[in-house]
């Protein structure tokens, strides 16, 4: 079949590309120009918003809360979740469709509602007697379910579990032995991926971060916005260092998968 | 230890448990509240909805700004999955940037719309996060679809506009329902891309429910509840309304 030099979908790709670029691209323009307003391109490279940046302590401390509470959050959610996923996959297809239809409920209650119910139930009501972060953790981890149970999901699915296990029961080892000695060897590096994809984004989170915990711990997106109508530049430095760290993380997602994959089959 | 049925239920409690205490609990809650306070016939939040014109303008601009994003998504994205179908060699650097695209929203998004055009354009805004999710989310399901059907197509002599309006979009639609229903309610729930652009004067669902509790000026939590209320009822609505439709499509073609 010959092609056409161009197509619909070719152009439909190339406007996907132009939407995704567009932003982060200008936002790294600005980040490294000394100013941005005189004319349609910005003038002066510098790399001094990257050194202020790192410089101040605000950003900082917004940056080591906001690592620690991500990670507390996206263990919590690798803790109790890949634990229903795993073994409702390996034992039942009821339970698996429960968890499923559960992975869609932060789809119908938004990040802002449950953001609101917790303001009000658990810093309203009961705040006296409740730790803000732990608040923060629990309220935050059903938001990250669904990926973590999608990673997970996906990656079982790839190990086709059912012949190890028949092979196992065959040679007499419990389901136990089983999932200690072959399937979480072999999860791994999908558990791994997991909770690095889960940090991620719990660290990028902004509408709990912002209601639950605005005025009381300053987290990176909050602190973001703040530094919009101070300083862009500052703002647009931080912006450019956080998709950086993501990039990385991605990368390694990426290299654990891609060998796990390789070593799997 | 063998691993029973009963397992399974064992290992979700801890997960169920922090799901209903974190989401269930204070989303219950409240909406028993508010759903309470009007049966009584008293003082109540729905008097404020209808008399004032301007929640329902936020339902509106919810349900407008979620459907043209998601359609224009849908489109835009779908036929980049084709391109992508049919050009393997761009697949994985196109995943690459669309998942930036998908994820370089809220706050950073805001920042670089500022800089381009200024504080407008909410519509423009959502369609960088929608489109390159909507093109993440198509690509497998178009490509299990290219699989020899489109070259079987092609043999036979039918045109590729033939081919997609009589083979290629029947058998996507359950696909592009489910995407649909999900960029509807990312689009619907996206609270830090229209908050960062103009603040609490964005007049969406999800903006107003959060500054009728936190913000200073109108503080009316029972409002704020009925409006989540209502948009929880929505977005199950088109969830479930889109699932049920694309499972008796499946079925039908099975």
């Amino acid at each position: 079949m010959n092609r056409r030099p161009w197509s619909w979908s070719g152009l439909a790709l190339a406007m996907v590309i132009a939407l995704a670029v567009l932003p982060p691209f200008s936002v790294l323009l600005y980040a490294f120009s000394a100013r941005w307003d005189r004319s349609l391109l910005p003038e002066g490279a510098t790399w001094a918003w990257m050194a202020e940046l790192v410089r101040t302590p605000r950003v900082q401390a917004a940056v080591v809360q906001t690592l620690a509470l991500s990670f507390a959050t996206a263990l919590l959610t690798l803790l109790v979740g890949a634990t229903a996923t795993i073994v409702a996959r390996l034992t039942s297809p009821r339970v698996t469709a429960l968890l499923d239809a559960l992975s869609l409920l932060p789809y119908a209650i938004p990040p802002v509602v449950i953001a609101i119910g917790a303001l009000e139930l658990f810093v309203g009501r009961w705040g006296g007697w409740l730790d803000l972060r732990a608040v923060y953790v629990v309220v935050a981890a059903p938001l990250l379910f669904p990926l973590q149970h999608k990673t997970l999901g996906a990656a079982m699915r790839q190990l086709d579990v059912a012949p190890l296990m028949e092979a196992a029961h065959t040679l007499g080892a419990s389901d136990g032995y089983l999932l200690r000695r072959v399937l979480l060897p072999l999860l791994a590096p999908a558990l791994v991926a997991s909770l690095l994809l889960c940090w991620v984004t719990a660290a990028m989170e902004f509408a709990i971060a912002n209601l639950l915990l605005g005025g009381s711990i300053e987290m990176l997106q909050p602190l973001l916005n703040g530094m919009r109508s101070v300083n862009g530049h500052l703002s647009a430095a931080l912006v450019v260092l956080s998709f950086a760290v993501i990039a990385a993380m991605g990368m390694l997602v990426e290299g654990l998968t891609a060998w796990n994959t390789r070593r799997n089959s | 230890m063998n691993l029973s049925k009963r397992a399974a239920w064992i290992a979700a409690v801890p997960l169920l448990l922090v799901v209903a205490v974190a989401v269930l609990l204070p989303f219950a809650w409240r909406s028993t509240g508010v759903v309470a306070d009007c049966a009584r016939g008293g003082e109540c939040a729905l008097r404020d909805l209808v008399s004032d014109g301007y929640y329902f303008k936020a339902i509106l601009n919810t349900l407008w700004i979620s459907a043209l994003s998601t359609l224009a998504a849908l489109a835009i994205g779908g036929a980049a999955a084709v391109a992508l179908a049919e050009h393997p060699r761009w697949r994985r650097a196109s995943n690459v940037l669309a998942n930036l695209g998908a994820n370089f929203a809220g706050v950073p998004l805001a920042l670089a719309q500022t800089l381009r055009f200024g504080a407008q354009g909410v519509l423009r805004a959502y369609l960088c996060f929608q489109v390159p999710l909507a093109t993440l989310m198509l690509a497998l399901p178009v490509q299990m679809l290219e699989g020899g059907l489109m070259d079987a197509a092609a043999t036979l002599g039918a045109s590729p506009a033939l081919f997609w309006r009589r083979v290629g979009l029947p058998l996507l639609l359950p696909s592009l329902l489910e995407v649909g229903s999900l960029l509807f309610a990312n689009a619907a729930a996206a609270y830090a891309t229209p908050f960062a652009l103009s603040g609490t004067s964005a007049n969406v669902l999800a903006v107003r429910i959060a500054a009728l509790v936190s913000g200073d000026i109108f503080s009316n939590p029972g409002l704020s509840s009925l409006l989540a209320l209502l948009m929880f009822v929505l977005l199950v609505i088109v969830i479930a309304g889109a699932n049920l439709l694309a499972r008796r499509l499946r079925g039908r073609d099975a």
